[in-house]
């Protein structure tokens, strides 16, 4: 098993800093979710971690070796991202079929059959112009392009942005398959998480440029609550808990917990249900929470 | 050299060769612009090919600071996205504007020889040399704009355009700017390739720290 590090990374543009002290650790064989707001510092996270864009402070390694300009790293990392949208002259005045000439003479694993294969599944005319492209068939393009990279650290950055239902499940499909097939390591940034959920054996959650929180996703959700009842039982029975998002609907509270360990029992006077990983990132966004006593 | 490097190379030089075979058809074009303008004269053959060559070297100087001007922002930009070093990246732009100023150079000298015009062949040097060093200005504003946007480009290709046309004055006959009289051809063209050695060591400390946009 290999791990694909950073320590305390500090990224500032200006005066601005966008990721504070953030240590993650990737290891491979598994199936990342990273889930975070807008500007929470996700996209900025995986291109530092992928040499992209220079760290102002940290360090990043793969089974602890430097991944700046270090070939053999670089070598086992794919980290596709939507192109950028440049108006006069760029990438998106490609072709698709020189687009992905390009990625096959990078990526030194490329599989031409499976892109191939992944071209007709998609339906993408590879003879059209990126610019041409529709927002869901240029994320359909990034995805062709990190699966046949057959990279064993592969990354996505918010890969069924702008995919129909269809799409998007058949996307789902071939991330099992081929984790299954390969094992290969997947990171998957994504806002649609409760479609994505059920991939996630680990779960990584950025706010404000800080990881908060980064744990094997089943787990999480196990220490994970909504329990709802009247006020001041709700109140008792969650006293000293992690809440989040408190509603109070009459004499009635909802509130979401998130525990340290497993609860077995908040009592009689309140229901319980399980949350899922979407409610409760949405819970732990709306309000800030209120720390255990 | 690492596998990368070399892939990363061989990118670049295919690149070149792209960029030459687009510079050959706008050749072509004027070509058959030029041939119509002087069609029914007696030597239209010697009128046709002399623009050419004259043309060529400017065309070929202005084509590779444009092309150089896009690497930071589209070229370098995805390879980089692409798990490429950007020491490979750098050597990889050199090697594309030497593939493509040395291939317009063959085909000019080819040309010069064939009509018994070799005297052209001097000028097409120098050519190559303002070539290499405007390449080397353009990626430098390749990273300026991909840094701080469009609006500086007006302002950067003004002074930029300036800067070439006196150069370009000084070194066609006839006008004297500096007042280095007979050499100034040797002296312009070697202060051109100590420039060009001074940008690509700006352009190297540039590279380093650039970022996937």
């Amino acid at each position: 098993m290999s791990i694909l590090a950073g320590k305390n990374i500090v990224k500032k543009y200006g005066k601005e800093t966008v990721l504070k002290n953030v240590s993650v650790e990737i290891e491979t064989g598994k199936i990342y979710g990273l889930i975070g707001r807008n500007g929470a510092g996700k996209t900025t996270l995986l291109s530092i971690l992928t040499a992209q864009n220079p760290a102002t402070e940290g360090e990043i390694t793969l089974d602890g070796k430097p991944v700046w300009e270090n070939e053999e790293s670089l070598s086992h990392i794919c980290y596709s991202r939507e192109i950028s949208p440049v108006t006069m002259f760029g990438p998106n005045t490609l072709k698709v079929k020189e687009y992905l000439a390009t990625a096959k003479a990078f990526y030194r694993n490329w599989d031409e059959a499976y892109a191939k294969e992944l071209i007709k599944l998609f339906n993408i005319d590879i003879k059209k112009r990126i610019s041409k492209l529709s927002k869901g068939m240029l994320s359909a393009v990034t995805i062709i392009v990190a699966l046949a990279s057959k990279a064993d650290i592969t990354i996505l950055d918010e890969p069924v942005a702008g995919l129909d239902v269809v799409a998007r499940e058949q996307f789902y499909k071939l991330i099992i398959e081929e984790y299954s097939e390969t094992g290969r390591t997947f990171i998957i940034s994504t806002h649609i998480i409760e479609e994505a959920a059920s991939l996630f054996e680990r779960v990584i959650i950025i706010d404000n440029g800080e990881i908060k929180f980064q744990e094997n996703t089943e787990e999480f959700l196990a220490k994970a609550y909504r329990v709802s009842g009247d006020t001041d039982a709700v109140d008792k029975a969650t006293e000293g808990f992690k809440i989040y998002h408190p509603e109070s609907l009459g004499r009635n509270k909802v509130v979401t917990v998130l525990a340290d360990k497993p609860v077995e029992n908040f009592g009689e006077d309140v229901q319980v249900e399980p949350v899922s990983l979407q409610n409760l990132f949405y819970a732990m966004c709306v309000n800030e929470g209120r720390e255990a006593v | 050299m690492s596998e990368l490097s070399k892939r990363t190379a061989k990118y670049y030089f295919v690149q070149g060769i792209k960029l030459f075979l687009v510079m050959l058809l706008g050749i072509v074009i004027f070509g058959a612009v030029w041939t119509n303008i002087y069609l029914g004269e007696v030597d239209i053959t010697d009128k046709v090919l002399y623009r050419i060559l004259s043309f060529g070297g400017v065309f070929m100087i202005m084509m590779n600071m444009m092309y150089s001007m896009y690497s930071p922002g589209w070229y370098d930009n995805m390879v980089l996205s692409m798990g490429a070093r950007r020491k490979d990246i750098f050597f990889g732009d050199f090697i594309k504007q030497i593939t493509f100023i040395i291939c317009n150079m063959l085909l000019y000298s080819t040309m010069a020889l064939a009509v018994h015009k070799s005297e052209h062949i001097k000028r097409i040097l120098i050519c190559g040399v303002f070539a290499l060093l405007m390449g080397a200005v353009g990626i430098i504003v390749g990273h300026i704009i991909k840094k701080y946007g469009r609006t500086t480009f007006i302002v950067i290709s003004v002074v930029c355009s300036a800067t070439f046309g006196l150069i370009m004055c000084e070194v066609a006959n006839g006008i004297h700017l500096f007042g280095l009289g007979e050499n100034k051809e040797n002296v312009i063209s070697i202060a051109a390739v100590l420039l060009f050695v001074f940008m690509e060591y700006v352009i190297y400390r540039l590279n380093r720290k650039v970022m996937v946009v």
